[in-house]
């Protein structure tokens, strides 16, 4: 592809099927002499054109040339005075009325030579007689075609030249200049303008196919660009509740601050237990209680506590405060969105679930926060399993590309028997203990009316999400640093 | 959770064979405990607090003998009958009213020995102990000690005592007042008018219940015979630790033998209470929770690895709890016991068959579908905590403190309320972003708490947005809320005048749906900026998403 002005000098060459010099060229195409060298110096380098040098002569007007480029020759505008005279004009009185004297001589001696006019006398009184306005001369060509600048000899009519310059109107100088001419290839080349932007005006008016793209260089550096995007963790939640949906789970939702009825109490974690204390929970002192609502349900839930009630369990012993279970706290875990669920759907089969916001008062460190995300599932069924929850477990993980997976046994307070279970993350080379799990005890699902076995599993969501992403400082995740959440990768 | 590091040799002189650490990396996570770190020559292992028994190497070894099967069913222990006799005086008995008392005899502890000892005694103060406030235990020289022994209330200025570590003798009040221990645990006690003391009969102090030995009674290298205290709220639990701490002496070498408990109504009683707790449990109860078919055989054999006595009558298991331990309160906890004992590895995953159809909660969707369009108008999705601070919420923001949920007992002064709008969170993310490149555009959907004038707790689900950049205007904010509106399905929201200080004056309108408040939506004021640092201008907007929540729950 070549530049505008690349195709102006070749369609030039072509247009006058001729070697051209340098001069000449731009002349022809109306181009400046630097920006003509450039297009032909990348017109040679790609062969289409060749370059040679050549002498010529250049006739040029002299001073008085020019003066009467711009005037006429003597013996034209003395012709003009005497027909303005009728054609016939005493010799001394032109010579006064003539308006340049000092060419006056010249001038006659001219007129009478080219034949324009004569002088003959009348009455002994010499006069100037021109019958009638002679054409245009061929030096007279010549001068007006120089009064536009310098010009090859060649193309101007070598005895006018000749005659010019004896009469010092033209003076002719010898020049080096390089001669232009198309090369076959150039005279074949089917030519395209390059543009760098394709415009509205190049595809409105069709002139896009005359012209060529440029090509980039494709390898180069650009500048980066972002997305608005999702936070990874509302990619990692978003992931995990497809998992969840897919697997027949329901979605649950429930408060965020809880009564810790419901949040212990319901969940058989004694009143005196070291989770409940200020250091671990968060309680609030504005609103600080709550009512909680169904009677028989606080008492079914105080006596299972106190004794054990229909559950066949001991109980904890003691006595059981509803004070204590009034007052409010941020819940420590989703469990208790899964149990209050669980109180409204008493009906098996029931499968549920809860991707969501826990508290606990600690300090916040590289490894903990104050609050982050618990990942939940719960099934209630007539019939399921310690073994069910392996394979549900299995599954689950499998569906989050974790596919080797370990159960333990273990321990918590609400679930018996109780498992934990630690999955390899591909993406950080490790084991990382996941979800515990485990069979509700009854002392949990009697009171809330349920008889069919429930199976459970939480965890916490931030670390694996950690380790898919590669970060070790847990506060990442909340910091909002918007260069780290512009570049961030969630890779599968 | 509590933790102990395992050496192996010193578990072999309890089991009795030769364990390899390797062995034991691979074994103890199938007794319930989680393998913390292997060192050079030691597994340290978290245990769960339900096993308090795990906090010496005799305990655990009594479990893994079980697994091993060197050692299997109900470890016996015996006691010799009581010589000395311990006196209660009746006033404790809403003071701390328990108590429970032994005798170790003939036991050689070497530093080891008693540093495991020391150990087992603070798992139990913590954890069953609740902090010793539930249950604490005192270990004494038994021969710096004239018995019979009593165990009194007393004035807090009436009885002095030199404090174990201490150099002087100090009352009971002093102690509260002038040493750690007193000052980290004289809360249990101090609402009493009287303090309980162990004195012996010369009526040199003992202990000062739960807080504080006597220097007296200290235990050094040369301590051959044991006196144990423990008082407590709870008789279950005061036995069963003191059950733990003797069969671990007893597993030392020592010879346990009982003491006398004397109330002042001349009732007697005597400790320790070995008696095994016993409970049934069915076959078919183990089988159906299990997803198993196991054998009255298999079953037999489980309970005997877990050591557990066990007599079986038909398909009916009558067991019988070791006297160690404190988590056995159902039969679903025998359930457990007999999936250790059989091995928890060897029950394969099976999958439920229940079909049922899963669905995402309203919110979710409705939080999903705004935060697609978000992204698609550019911006860029925080995170922010629930938890904030007044000055974070309202002062940073112009925004005059309000009614608030607040916290009671945080740990840190950033963390006193929880947010009530999510925008003084966004332009908190912008003040920690300046050095990033703009526009910046972010937005945040999450729940909003606030305080019913009843005083009850409202949560709402929120949407909010700022951009900011040199020519960030209130146009460009309601552009995009319209336009967010409009792809939520919105047609007929009204723009109203409004004032809030968080925006300019006059840039600033509400949204009105239904006549029902939707949102707000301004220019952020020039002196909210300059609180936060920041030097571009910034518009923003906060939505209420609950109003969409009810197309979605018809589903």
């Amino acid at each position: 592809m070549e530049s505008r002005i690349e195709k102006d000098i070749v369609e030039a060459l072509r247009r006058t099927g001729r070697a051209m010099g340098f001069s000449e060229l731009c002349l022809l195409t109306g181009l400046n002499e630097s920006s003509a060298a450039s297009a032909v110096s990348s017109l040679s380098q790609k062969g289409l054109i060749s370059v040679s040098t050549r002498e010529t002569k250049f006739a040029k007007l002299t001073g008085e040339g020019e003066y009467h480029s711009r005037n006429g020759l003597p013996e034209r505008r003395l012709v003009k005075l005497v027909l303005g005279n009728g054609g016939l004009m005493p010799l001394e009185e032109a010579r006064k009325a003539y308006p340049d004297g000092s060419f006056f001589t010249i001038a006659l001696g001219w007129l009478r030579r080219k034949g324009w006019g004569s002088i003959r006398a009348v009455n002994g009184v010499p006069y100037i007689v021109v019958e009638k306005e002679p054409p245009e001369g061929v030096d007279e060509a010549v001068v007006r075609t120089l009064a536009s600048g310098p010009l090859d000899i060649s193309l101007l009519n070598t005895e006018a030249v000749k005659l010019l310059s004896g009469r010092g109107i033209v003076r002719v100088e010898e020049k080096v200049e390089r001669l232009v001419s198309l090369t076959e290839a150039g005279r074949l080349v089917e030519l395209k303008v390059a543009v760098t932007q394709l415009t509205p005006e190049l595809l409105r008016t069709g002139e896009w196919r005359n012209v060529e793209l440029k090509p980039y260089d494709v390898t180069a550096d650009v500048e980066p660009v972002y997305p608005g995007r999702l936070h990874p963790l509302t990619e990692f939640i978003k992931e995990v509740k497809e998992i969840f949906t897919a697997m027949g789970f329901t979605e649950a939702k429930g408060p965020l601050v809880e009564s810790c009825f419901w949040n212990f109490d319901v969940l058989f974690t004694p009143q005196d237990h070291p989770a409940r204390e200020m250091q671990d929970t968060f309680y609030l002192s504005h609103p600080s209680s709550t009512e909680l609502g169904d009677r028989q349900l606080v008492e079914r839930v105080r006596r299972t506590h106190e004794d054990g009630w229909e559950t066949g369990s001991t109980g904890w012993g003691g006595e059981w405060s509803e004070e204590a279970a009034k007052r409010l706290v941020l819940r420590t875990h989703t469990t208790c969105v899964s149990v209050r669920y669980l109180y409204e759907h008493r009906d098996p089969p029931v499968k549920v679930f809860s991707v969501d916001r826990v508290f606990r008062n600690e300090r916040v460190s590289f490894k903990s926060l104050a609050e982050f995300h618990q990942i939940e599932g719960i099934i209630m069924d007539r019939r399921v399993t310690l073994r069910d929850l392996k394979g549900v477990l299995t599954e689950f993980y499998k569906k989050l590309g974790l596919e080797k997976v370990q159960f333990w046994p273990s321990y918590f307070p609400y679930t018996e028997p109780s498992m934990n279970s630690v999955v390899y993350v591909p993406q950080a080379g490790r084991w990382l203990e996941l979800c515990g799990m485990g069979v509700f005890r009854p002392e949990v699902t009697k009171p809330l009316g349920i008889d069919h076995p429930v199976l459970a599993w939480g965890g916490g969501l931030e670390r694996l999400l950690m380790l898919k992403l590669g970060v070790t400082d847990i506060r990442v995740l909340y910091q909002n640093d918007l260069g780290w959440l512009r570049r961030v990768k969630l890779c599968p | 959770m509590p933790v102990i590091e395992v050496y192996p040799e010193r578990l072999s002189r309890f089991l009795g064979i030769d364990v390899e650490l390797k062995q034991l990396v691979e074994d103890l996570p199938w007794l319930a405990t989680d393998i913390e770190d292997v060192g050079e020559g030691f597994v340290k292992i978290e245990y769960n607090p339900n096993r308090p028994d795990f906090s010496s190497h005799a305990g655990i070894a009594r479990a893994y003998a079980g697994f091993l099967e060197i050692g299997l069913g109900y470890p016996e222990a015996f006691f010799s009958s009581p010589t000395i006799s311990f006196h209660f005086d009746s006033r404790l008995r809403g003071i701390r009213g328990v108590l429970c008392s032994a005798v170790v005899r003939n036991i050689e502890l070497a530093e080891e020995d008693l540093k495991e000892v020391i150990n087992v005694q603070e798992v139990l103060h913590q954890g069953v102990g609740r902090n010793r406030r539930k249950v604490s235990i005192g270990i004494h020289d038994l021969d710096k000690i004239r018995p019979p022994v009593y165990y009194m209330a007393a004035d807090p200025d009436a009885v002095s005592f030199k404090p174990l570590g201490t150099e002087r003798r100090m009352t009971l009040g002093e102690v509260l007042k002038e040493v750690d221990k007193g000052l980290e645990y004289g809360h249990i006690i101090k609402g009493f008018d009287k303090y309980p003391v162990i004195v012996d009969s010369t009526g040199e102090v003992l202990s000062f219940p739960p807080i504080i030995n006597s220097e007296l009674t200290r235990l050094t290298p040369e301590t051959r015979n044991l006196f144990i205290d423990v008082t407590a709220l709870d008789e279950y639990y005061a036995s069963r630790a003191l059950n733990i701490l003797l069969y671990v002496f007893k597993d030392m070498g020592g010879s346990i033998e009982a003491v006398k408990i004397i109330y002042d109504d001349g009732s007697e009683k005597t400790f320790p209470d070995f008696t095994p707790k016993t409970m049934s449990v069915e076959a078919s109860y183990i089988n159906s929770l299990l997803g198993e078919n196991l054998s009255n055989a298999e079953i037999y054999r489980s309970f005997l690895k877990c050591r557990f006595s066990v007599v079986n009558d038909g398909s009916v298991f009558k067991v019988g709890i070791p006297p160690y331990r404190v988590d056995i309160m159902h039969n679903v906890d025998l359930v457990e016991e007999v999936a250790i004992g059989y091995g928890l590895w060897r029950l394969t995953p099976t999958y439920p068959g229940a079909s049922t159809i899963g669905l995402k909660h309203p919110e979710t969707m409705v939080q999903d579908k705004a935060r697609l369009i978000m992204i698609g108008l550019g911006y860029t999705e925080v995170f922010n905590f629930l938890i904030t601070n007044e000055d974070q919420n309202y002062r940073m923001v112009r925004r005059p403190v309000s009614e608030r949920a607040r916290l009671a007992n945080s740990s840190s002064v950033e963390l006193t309320m929880l947010r009530d709008s999510l925008l003084p969170g966004l332009i908190r993310n912008l003040s920690s972003n300046k050095h990033e490149k703009y526009p910046q555009r972010i937005f945040e959907t999450g729940p909003v708490i606030r305080v019913s004038e009843e005083g009850s707790v409202v949560t709402r689900v929120s949407l909010a947005g700022v951009s900011a950049h040199s020519s960030a205007s209130f146009s460009e904010a309601k552009s995009v809320v319209m336009s967010l509106l409009n792809n939520l399905c919105v047609e007929k929201a009204l723009f109203e005048k409004s004032e809030d200080p968080l925006f300019t004056p006059g840039r600033v309108a509400k949204i009105v749906l239904n006549s029902s408040l939707l949102g707000v939506v301004g220019e952020v004021h020039p002196e909210v900026l300059e609180l936060n640092g920041l030097e571009n201008p910034a518009a923003g907007f906060e939505i209420d998403l609950t109003h969409f929540l009810e197309k979605y729950s018809k589903r």
